[in-house]
């Protein structure tokens, strides 16, 4: 028995997949060797101060939090492609105020793993930081790092800036940077450069030993808070304490002790098993046809209580697996089902549990089934299978089935029998709320917890008239001390002055009618107060074929203002937004996005979005909008930019939900490039039902 | 900003702290090990043969056969140490779907593990094929297994395996209170990092009676008993 236990041991789950790689799937066996054994102190991968040429795992998120001395940073690290590193960073930098007190600053860095580690090679990175602040920890890098044995890795670079401040030589002058916090580019890899170098081994599972030879000089520091360097070698030491999080000890230039926590999330290390729910209904093969001759003959079609009997178990099915049939056209041999997957986060498993309920409810000679996505009352797209292969290929390989599945257009006419008593319909949902402030330079953090009530009247399909309402708990929101003093129009900027009110608040309460004009297109009209700042009209059009990378839309609104107590009340300030977009599915779950338009406070421009989505429903995007908006006039940072993640509850519980929290990190709020907020945006609403998405979550088919 | 951030940190946290309850079935406890003990005593040759078979597993034998129509299988973790019991909920070919009470399910087919469902990183499919044919007609060779699993990204893996499949002892016994006869047939597999050794009691007709099947990394080994075929 022992014997078999230990054996089982063995075989974790990474050995397996690693294992199975190789048969189909892109990643190269030799891409494992540089993922970074440590993050540095600015939060992408390095030794401590100085950066390596390592990247972190493809898709994790890790937070790390510094300090030595009373100077901490915060640093948010996305690996966005399997090359590129993305740090947004928040610190307080004792005594680096004008005014001698501590310096809040925030900054964003970019990561480029340019060659992998590869034979001979060593791996080749270069890296930006601070690419846009103008701060103090502007700087540059090339880096290149080697593993020597398997628990020993060198790294040398070059660095500007901040990095070729000690033992520096030639390069003349570094322009000054932009302090309003465009991009500093004319600054990049000039001026005086400097050799960094280092070393870390890995002692053992837990234990990572570093040391390094640091080129940056802290004169900063040491003008400002006496800090003393005494030494070019940093040393430091990281302990993992679980897979989640490691604990570091960092010695500074021979002076100073450092402490970093970090703690990181890998979307594809969920911390539940995924797939705890009900098992679903097998395939029940339909009987000889002898033993049924007018199930297969179709003379049941002649009776006139069959296809109400067969709707209701379908839709009784349906229900209990917590799907809605919303409509039916069933004939002698084919049956097509609009249904709303209220649950499944991959809607292939939906598709795949309807179509199998459907082979337990329908007569024989019903050998064409095709089932309906619904989303807001449209019908995106459907999933056509032949009944006898869902019979021959339950519970086998899903591309088996995949390849036998037509996906294509949704029709939007057509005989469909609508379930009864489905309409209209009214939910109620009751949830907890947390609401913070903006990050703000020389700003406490506020926050406000509290709960939302939330309904939504489904008056005929696509037809929904639904709301929220916030009530807070506690908190202090309200004791902000921040007044906006943006010269553009405060479209946004006074947000401080909408937190303040959390009694009974009136987060949204809209009209919105969707639904289908045409072939391949989608349309949304939504009235009402729009969101916590904005009410108005917002009217959108969508075309995307189910089978299209691309799709086009277009957006016009035109909104007022709300009044602070986000009651029913308006300020003076209205005007007209609007943009055209065009959406790309670049495979494997990236997509790209540009908006053209005006923005809320008649500023002009443009916004890139990248959005890469797993299989699981995780997902990160990175935004950026430049608009002719002065960046005087927007403030730090000069445009508007962030990232927006997506993580679904069924990630973190390994149960089915459609529930995601979708928290947006923006370094600063302010007034340009600023769109209102709408509920059932029509991308986001059709896109994981269109082909693209339909094929990346396909494994769950038969799950 | 930070805030939202440690936020789901702390979230994603307690759910996975509660979600980790969930995951486990009836637990059978140290009588469960005793069965599997018994059961592994009939099809691996050479494991110690347990004296009796343990009481509750009979006791919840007999109570799912008295109270479940058609065929039942008893199952026991090995990982979690749970034993459950799964009735037939539906037959394609030669593949029999059974549900637990609780709505679990597993997936045979010609007495080959095909599938797991609703316990959390499941098997997804298996191709059988070939070990199916040397097992059920008791007959030592070799062939190829593939099982299926999705990663934590949410994409099918595959698990290739080759198998040596030999025949043991002839044994008759009696488990939870039902007497076995058949022929042992051992199933020895490696890839991909795997190295699966399973058991099986196969009857002169060629069905599997009571079996011991790897199902995955997170499932460990299963020990199928069928208590009414």
């Amino acid at each position: 028995m022992a014997r078999k236990v230990s054996k089982i041991a063995q075989i974790s789950t990474l050995a397996l997949i690693a294992g199975s790689l190789p048969m189909a799937f892109e990643t190269p066996a030799h891409a494992e060797t540089t993922i970074g054994w440590s993050l540095g102190t600015y939060g992408a991968p390095g030794l401590i101060d100085m950066p390596t040429a390592e990247v972190i795992k493809d898709g994790e998120l890790v937070t790390s939090v510094y300090g030595y001395g009373k100077t901490a940073r915060g640093n948010f690290s996305f690996q966005i492609a399997p090359q590129l590193t993305a740090v947004l960073r928040v610190s307080t930098e004792d005594g680096m105020a004008d005014d001698g007190t501590a310096l809040r600053d925030r900054g964003f860095d970019l990561h480029w793993q340019v060659l992998n580690e590869n034979g001979m090679r060593p791996a080749l990175a270069i890296g930006l930081r601070d690419l846009m602040g103008g701060g103090i920890h502007g700087s540059e890098y090339i880096v290149a790092t080697k593993t020597l044995n398997p628990s020993l890795r060198g790294t040398v670079g070059l660095g500007w800036g901040r990095l070729g401040s000690e033992g520096s030589f030639g390069g003349g002058t570094r322009p000054v940077s932009d302090p309003t916090g465009g991009l500093n580019s004319e600054a990049w890899f000039r001026g005086p450069a400097a050799v960094f170098a280092g070393l870390a081994w890995q002692a053992n599972d837990k234990l990572t030993l570093k040391a390094e030879y640091s080129s940056d000089a802290y004169e900063a520091e040491t003008a400002a808070v006496g800090f003393d360097r005494k030494s070019s070698l940093n040393f430091g030491a990281d302990y993992k304490i679980n897979s989640m999080v490691k604990l570091s000890g960092y010695y500074l230039a021979g002076s100073e002790v450092g402490l970093q926590l970090t703690v990181a999330l890998d979307p594809r290390h969920p911390p539940a098993p995924s797939g705890l729910e009900k098992a679903p209904l097998p395939v029940r093969p339909r009987p000889a046809p002898a033993a049924d001759p007018d199930g297969w003959s179709g003379a049941w079609t002649a009776d006139p209580t069959a296809q109400p009997a067969i709707q209701t178990a379908v839709a009784d099915a349906l229900r209990k697996d917590g799907q809605i049939l919303d409509s039916m056209r069933l004939s002698a041999d084919s049956v097509n089902v609009r249904v709303r997957n209220q649950i499944y986060a991959a809607p292939p498993q939906a598709i795949g549990h309807t179509a199998r309920v459907l082979t337990r409810a329908l007569p024989p000679s019903v050998e064409t089934i095709t089932v309906t996505q619904v989303s807001n009352g449209m019908p995106t797209s459907s999933v056509t299978f032949r009944r006898s292969d869902l019979e021959r290929l339950e519970n086998t390989q899903a591309g088996e089935i995949l390849a036998a599945t037509q996906i294509g257009e949704a029709e939007t006419a057509g005989a469909y029998v609508p379930t009864e008593g489905l309409y209209p319909r009214l939910q109620f949902g009751l949830r907890p709320y947390a609401e913070f402030s903006t990050y703000e330079k020389d700003a406490d953090l506020y926050a406000d917890m509290g709960v939302e009530l939330s309904a939504r009247y489904e008056i005929t399909p696509g037809l929904i008239l639904s709301g929220a309402i916030n009530q807070k708990i506690f908190g202090n929101l309200d004791e902000q001390t921040k007044v906006s003093t943006s010269t553009a129009p405060h479209v946004r900027s006074d947000i401080a002055e909408y937190q303040k009110h959390g009694d009974l608040a009136l987060q949204r309460l809209t009209l919105a009618w969707y639904s289908r004009p045409a072939e391949n297109l989608y349309s949304r009209v939504t009235v009402g107060y729009l969101e916590q700042m904005y009410g108005g009209v917002s009217g959108e059009i969508l075309w995307k074929p189910v089978d299209s990378r691309l799709a086009f839309g277009g957006e016009l609104n035109w909104v007022k203002q709300r009044a602070y107590d986000q009651r029913f009340e308006f300020l003076d300030y209205d005007t007209v937004s609007g943009h055209l977009s065009a959406y790309y599915d670049f495979g494997a779950g990236v997509t790209g996005s540009v908006d053209v338009g005006r923005y809320l406070a008649e500023d002009w421009g443009a916004t890139f979005s990248v959005d890469r989505e797993l299989a699981n429903g995780w997902s990160v995007s990175a935004f950026a909008t430049i608009t002719d908006m002065s960046s005087d006039e927007f403030g730090p940072g000069a445009f508007d930019k962030g990232v927006k993640l997506r993580i679904p509850l069924s990630w973190a519980t390994g149960k089915p939900s459609l529930a995601t929290f979708t928290p947006t990190i923006r370094p600063y709020v302010g007034d340009g490039g600023a769109r209102v907020e709408v509920d059932g945006r029509l991308y986001q609403s059709v896109r994981n039902t269109h082909m693209g998405a339909l094929y990346e979550d396909w494994g769950r088919f038969w799950r | 900003m930070s805030r939202p951030l440690l936020t789901a940190l702390a979230a994603a946290v307690a759910l996975s702290a509660c979600a980790s309850d969930t995951a486990g079935v009836a637990q059978g406890g140290a009588s469960a090990s005793s069965t599997l003990k018994a059961g592994l005593a009939l099809v691996m040759p050479g494991s110690e043969a347990a004296q009796t078979a343990p009481q509750n597993p009979e006791a919840l034998a007999q109570a799912a056969l008295s109270s479940v129509k058609g065929p039942v299988m008893l199952a026991t973790f090995e990982a979690s140490g749970a034993t459950m019991v799964f009735g037939m909920v539906g037959e394609n070919g030669a593949m029999r779907s059974y549900n637990s009470p609780d709505q679990r399910g597993i997936v045979l087919r010609n007495g080959m593990l095909a599938a797991t469902r609703g316990f959390g990183e499941d098997l997804m499919s298996a191709d059988t094929e070939g070990v199916a044919k040397l097992v059920t007609s008791r007959s030592a060779g070799t062939a190829e297994r593939v099982q299926r699993y999705l990663d934590g990204d949410g994409t099918e893996r595959p698990v290739p395996m080759r198998c040596a499949v030999s025949i043991g002892q002839p044994v008759s016994q009696t488990l939870s209170g039902i007497a076995y006869s058949g022929m042992q047939v051992v199933e020895h597999c490696e890839g991909s990092g795997a190295v699966v050794d399973n058991g099986y009691l196969v009857s002169t007709k060629g069905r599997v009676l009571v079996s011991s099947q790897w199902a995955g990394p997170s499932l460990g080994y299963v020990m199928f008993q069928s208590l009414r075929d």
